[in-house]
């Protein structure tokens, strides 16, 4: 029995102080690897602060971003584009996507990228294809961002529409809505897109 | 038989630990600010130079490609004035035009850098110039000045891979004071505030046009 009997009753104060000490002692080691255990199976905080803040969309569908207002309105195929160096064919297809964006607060343009159905990306800097204009508050634009894939990569396709650089950054994933018979009708397109005017 | 020893109190039998929190805290507040001071600060416009008489003095050394530059520059701005046109363009349906003519003042040695120009409204929003234009049909078009050089005698410059000073081809030696027109498109019922004139962050000239 931990403590000391004095008469017939045990009171707190009478608990032997190294007992006491000991209890404390494995009390906060107890804390510590529970705290332990929980803080192994939470995510990364920085992993967490870096990853892009998601905002699911449907085609046609109006996304306030925290700098930028984006809606995706439509998506074509192209066989060719014609560019400033001349025409240029594909052995996959030229997706055409048409976005419309106004900043909110200080200029920018669409940052853009297609995501495959398993997740695989396509995008980045293309020199054949002008880039999107600049939008200011109180100046809507409207782009068409081009991007260059396989059949594969069609169906089931959403694109990405950032916000600003950085991480934490909020995206726009826009589902494109292309069912088997669009991705055929893609794919069929083999028409020229002359860029923006 | 055991005496109980008199109870001072938890705050008082731990004082020495609270008194300590004190300096932790604002160790752990600096440990987890330290991003904030060494990567966002010297990176944003954060050091706003503001004039005196009239007059910015921007005077901090460039620091390009682990070198640090001399650099000294003056800069005034008139308030802004709304203008119908500006070098034969004006501004697109929904916007207005206002003109903010930017004087530059170094000597004609002084090697320069790149800038960046961005007005500010009211509301804090940013605009940069020349965006939001378009050409008037049968006049003629030439190109909305968007940097801080002397189109006709730019002077020399500095090269921002290496930091070697670099004259230009012509123009000629660059005069002492020489004075911009930017032109911006802003919303209706936005009014031009402040424009602000980078040439390395953190600093930046902070000149009044209202």
């Amino acid at each position: 029995m931990v403590g000391r009997i004095v008469g017939h009753a045990m009171t707190l104060n009478s608990i032997n102080p190294t007992s006491g000490r000991i209890g404390t002692a494995l009390v906060v080691l107890a804390a510590l690897a529970i705290g332990s255990q929980v803080e192994a199976r939470m995510p990364d905080a920085s992993q967490v602060l870096k990853r892009p803040y998601e905002r699911s969309a449907q085609l046609g569908q109006r996304v306030e971003l925290e700098d930028r207002v984006v809606t995706v309105t439509g998506v074509r195929g192209a066989g060719v584009l014609a560019t400033h160096y001349g025409s240029v064919s594909t052995q996959g297809h030229w997706v055409l996507v048409t976005i419309d964006y106004e900043a909110r607060r200080e200029p920018v343009s669409p940052k853009t990228e297609l995501v495959a159905a398993d997740g695989r990306t396509f995008g980045g800097h293309n020199p054949a294809v002008t880039p999107c204009s600049l939008s200011q508050v109180g100046l809507p634009r409207t782009c068409t961002a081009v991007f260059e894939v396989p059949s594969w990569a069609l169906q089931g396709a959403r694109v990405k529409v950032w916000s600003r650089k950085g991480d934490g950054a909020e995206v726009a994933v826009v589902d494109l809505g292309i069912d088997e018979q669009q991705a055929g009708q893609i794919e069929a397109d083999d028409g020229t897109y002359e860029g923006e005017s | 038989m055991a005496l109980a020893r008199p109870s001072r109190g938890w705050f008082a039998e731990n004082r020495v630990w609270l008194a300590l929190l004190a300096p932790l805290v604002v160790l752990a507040l600096l440990a987890s600010s330290w991003n904030w001071w060494t990567i966002w600060k010297p990176n944003h416009p954060s050091s706003p130079q503001r004039p005196v008489a009239g007059e910015v003095h921007l005077s901090a050394p460039l620091r390009l490609s682990g070198h640090e530059l001399p650099f000294d520059m003056r800069l005034r701005a008139d308030k802004a004035e709304r203008a119908v046109q500006g070098l034969g363009q004006r501004a697109v349906d929904g916007l207005v035009l206002y003109r903010v003519a930017v004087t530059y003042a170094t000597a004609p040695e002084q090697p320069l850098t790149s800038c960046q120009i961005t007005l500010l409204d009211q509301q804090g929003a940013s605009y940069q110039p020349g965006v939001g234009t378009e050409p008037i049909e049968g006049q003629k078009r030439q190109m909305l000045a968007r940097s801080c050089d002397n189109a006709d005698a730019p002077g020399p410059n500095y090269n921002p891979l290496t930091g070697a000073v670099e004259q230009p081809f012509d123009g000629g030696p660059r005069p002492a004071q020489w004075s911009v027109d930017y032109y911006f498109a802003l919303p209706k019922g936005r009014q031009p505030s402040e424009l602000r004139v980078v040439y390395q962050l953190p600093d930046y000239a902070a000149l009044p046009v209202s």
